[in-house]
Formats: C-alpha cells, structure tokens, sequence
C-alpha cells in the first residue's frame, strides 16, 4: 500500500522525512482500556513502527460504549483487553510490529520494556502506575503523556524529562478516591477528546518538533463547553526526587507499591497501598450507594456487596476482595472504585 | 481573588472561574471563603481534620501549595489561583 500515508505525509510538519522517524519509532502504550484501544488505534495508522500495549484486565460489556477495539465477540469468549487489542491493531495494519503483554505493568516490566522504548502514552486507570511510569520515563529520559478522564471532563499534560516539570512535581503524593469511570461514570466524547490531545503530541515528539509539544496543562469539559489551560512552567521541582538534581525514583522501590496478597484459604485478596494519607469512609460509601449497593459501615471499615465479590475498606485504604484469588483482577477492582 | 476551578467542583461553584473576596491572605482564608460561599464544596476538599483531601491539589501560579506553606501559604490578588483534583480514569 504504496499511498497508505500519503495524506499525513501531506501536511507539511511531518512531510516524508516524518513519516521515515515515525517508521522507526517504539510507542509503549500502558492500559488498553478507553484512553489506551483509541491512542493504539491511531498510533497504529500512523505506522509506527513497534507499538507494545500493557494490560491486566478483559473485556467486559461495559467496556462496549467506549472502547473503540473491542466487539461483543471478545465479550463473549472473555478475552483479555491486550489480546483483542493485538487481534484488531494487526487487522488495522500489518505492517505495524504489535506486542501485546497481558499483566500488570510494575516498575520491573516497566524497566525491561524501556530499553527501545521511544514514546509512553499513559492510558491507566491510576496514579500509581502513573508515578512509576513517571520515574521510569525521568530514568531513561523517554518523553510521556499523561491523559485521564471522567464523566464528562478530561485533562492532559506532555512530560518532556530534562525540560518540563514532572508528574511528581505536580502532585507529590498519590491521589487517590477521586472521581473514576466506575463512580462517576464516562462518555465517549471525552475518552475521545483525551485521545486527540495525546496523539496530537505524540505524532510531534515522534517527528521530534519540539517547538510543537503543547508546555501548558489542558482540561476541558465536553459536556459544559469549557476549555482552560494552565501555565506549568514554575511547577518545576528543583529537589524533586524523581526528575530534581538528585533523583532517587521513589515509585519505582517496593515499599512504595500496593501490596497484594492472596489470603490464605479465604478466596481473599488483601490490598494495602503504601503511604496513603487515609480514605474518607463516609463519602465511599455515599458513592457505593449512590451506585445501588448495599453497603454497611462503621467508623474504622466499610463493607459492600458488589456483583461478584464482598468489598471491605479500612480507614487507612487498606482493602479486602472476598470472593476471588485473583491478584490482577483484585487490583483492578480497587483502582476502578478509588483510582 | 480570581479562583480557578477544575472537574466536579465546576458543578459546585457553578462556573470556571470565581471571584472570592477574603479579608486573610493565605491560601486557608480563600477556601473557608468558597466554604462560606458554596458549603457544598466542604466536603469535596477537606477532611474532618481540616486538611485537604488527598486528590484535591492547590496550585498557585502554577506551583502546588505542598511546595510551598501549604495551606497557610499567602497569596496576592494577582496570583493564578486553581483548585484542581486530578483525574485518574482512562
């Protein structure tokens, strides 16, 4: 298909010498949820060369509304989100290089893959992965972009290592029980807009026009009509640990991780993540109920009938998943409901 | 004091931008401030300790209030003020 890319080698900032340095390019796309099946899909036309997706959960039918690889086969036959992604990114074009990895992208994968790594687009769930991410990308200098979205809302914000403040510059700590998809609910129109915003910055750091990446934090509301951006530049952290003078990449030590373990002979999962300033028990449980579940509490825990599981919640964010053994989907679950 | 606000909060305050007129001069005043004009946001960003969630970020010309005074960090009418919690979904 000699015209494949004729039209994008058109538009005269990234001409043919551009579409060769996309040719040759490693993109490492972590989650394969909405934000992840939209940036591979349109990082896959684009013809990069290699483009590897992390993801450690299936298909669901929920997952239909929005994200845009999955069919109601892959439903059907419980297929796991980085598999059907491989299927379809193939089907879209062979000659792009797809591996997919089904797991959970821990700093150790996340080191094995940056090697040849030349481009990260964050399409996870939370900001864990997020900040490991970060300190992965400041330790072998590879520019990445963070996206998210939530109801009607999304943000997005290009980390250059060496010249634009990093992740942990901007928030320090690991946020967590914000608002997610599960609680506050999501539309398509948003997961897209998140989606043109990342790729829109990835096609300019794969052409290496650098005087094109956006510097400011853009957020947007689809729903309200309303667009800002916000100045960055300042936010720079000399002493930050993961991209300061000297950097030591605290998200990437396992004391700073969730633990998961199997409880032994209970069909439990125990999830403790690490350093939290606590959970708000009262208004989780407001939001599980608000979401139709039965939820019981007292002022050290909370507990909640979900479909498929029990759900208890202690007041320092440690957590209890009854009724499965299995780690990756028990993770999953969590950072589904907290972020 | 212009105070620009992000996500759900919108909802709260009911636009992007509001006007706050504080009689103190750090960040604490402005909020208890939007507490007093839109008691709704309480509980959105403090805890019952008084301190800010911890998704709830502050930032002040761009730099987050944790590398500053935190909330007892003083601020001038002119400063770009933004109450923002992040977003993790994707």
């Amino acid at each position: 298909m000699s015209n494949r890319y004729s039209r994008q080698t058109l538009f005269p900032p990234i001409g043919k010498m551009g579409q060769e340095k996309i040719r040759t390019k490693h993109v490492l796309i972590i989650g394969a949820g909405a934000l992840g099946s939209g940036n591979a899909e349109v990082m896959t036309r684009a013809g990069v060369g290699k483009l590897t997706i992390v993801d450690r959960d299936y298909v669901e039918a929920s997952n239909l509304q929005r994200q845009q690889l999955y069919t109601e086969e892959d439903v059907a036959e419980k297929l796991p989100k980085a598999a059907a992604a491989e299927k379809r990114l193939k089907a879209i074009n062979s000659e792009v290089e797809i591996q997919s990895i089904i797991g959970d992208a821990t700093p150790e994968m996340l080191a094995e893959l940056a090697g040849d790594v030349d481009l990260i687009i964050d399409s996870t769930d939370n900001f864990e992965t997020r900040m490991a991410i970060n300190d992965i990308a400041q330790k072998y200098q590879i520019p990445w972009i963070y996206g998210a979205c939530v109801a009607s809302f999304g943000m997005s914000f290009t980390i250059i290592p060496g010249k634009t403040p990093c992740l942990n510059c901007l928030l320090k700590t690991v946020p967590i029980q914000g608002l997610t998809c599960d609680t506050g609910g999501i539309i398509g129109p948003a997961v897209q807009m998140v989606i043109a915003h990342q790729t829109a910055e990835a096609l300019k750091i794969l052409v290496e026009d650098w005087e094109a990446v956006r510097t400011s934090f853009v957020n947007f509301d689809m729903w309200r009509n309303q667009y800002t951006s916000m100045k960055m530049s300042r936010a720079k952290d000399p002493g930050c640990l993961s991209c300061g003078e000297h950097p030591e990449y605290p998200y990437l030590e396992a004391e700073n991780m969730t633990k998961t373990t199997v409880l032994c002979g209970r069909d439990t999962v125990q999830i403790r993540p690490p350093h939290t300033e606590g959970v708000d028990l009262k208004d989780m449980a407001g939001k599980l109920k608000a979401l139709g579940y039965e939820v019981k509490g007292n002022p050290y825990l909370l507990s909640a009938e979900l479909e498929d599981n029990r759900f208890v919640l202690f007041q320092d964010g440690r957590a209890l998943i009854h009724g499965t053994k299995d780690l990756a989907q028990a993770k999953s679950l969590y950072n589904r409901l907290l972020g | 004091m212009q105070v620009k606000v992000f996500a759900n909060l919108r909802d709260i305050c009911g636009g992007v931008q509001v006007e706050v007129k504080s009689d103190g001069d750090r960040v604490i005043d402005i909020l208890d401030k939007m507490v007093e004009m839109f008691p709704e946001i309480d509980e959105e960003i403090f805890t019952e300790e008084k301190k800010l969630k911890p998704f709830v970020h502050v930032y002040i010309n761009g730099k987050n209030i944790i590398h500053l005074d935190d909330l007892q960090t003083k601020v001038e009418q002119s400063d770009q003020f933004a109450l923002f919690p992040p977003v993790a979904g994707g």
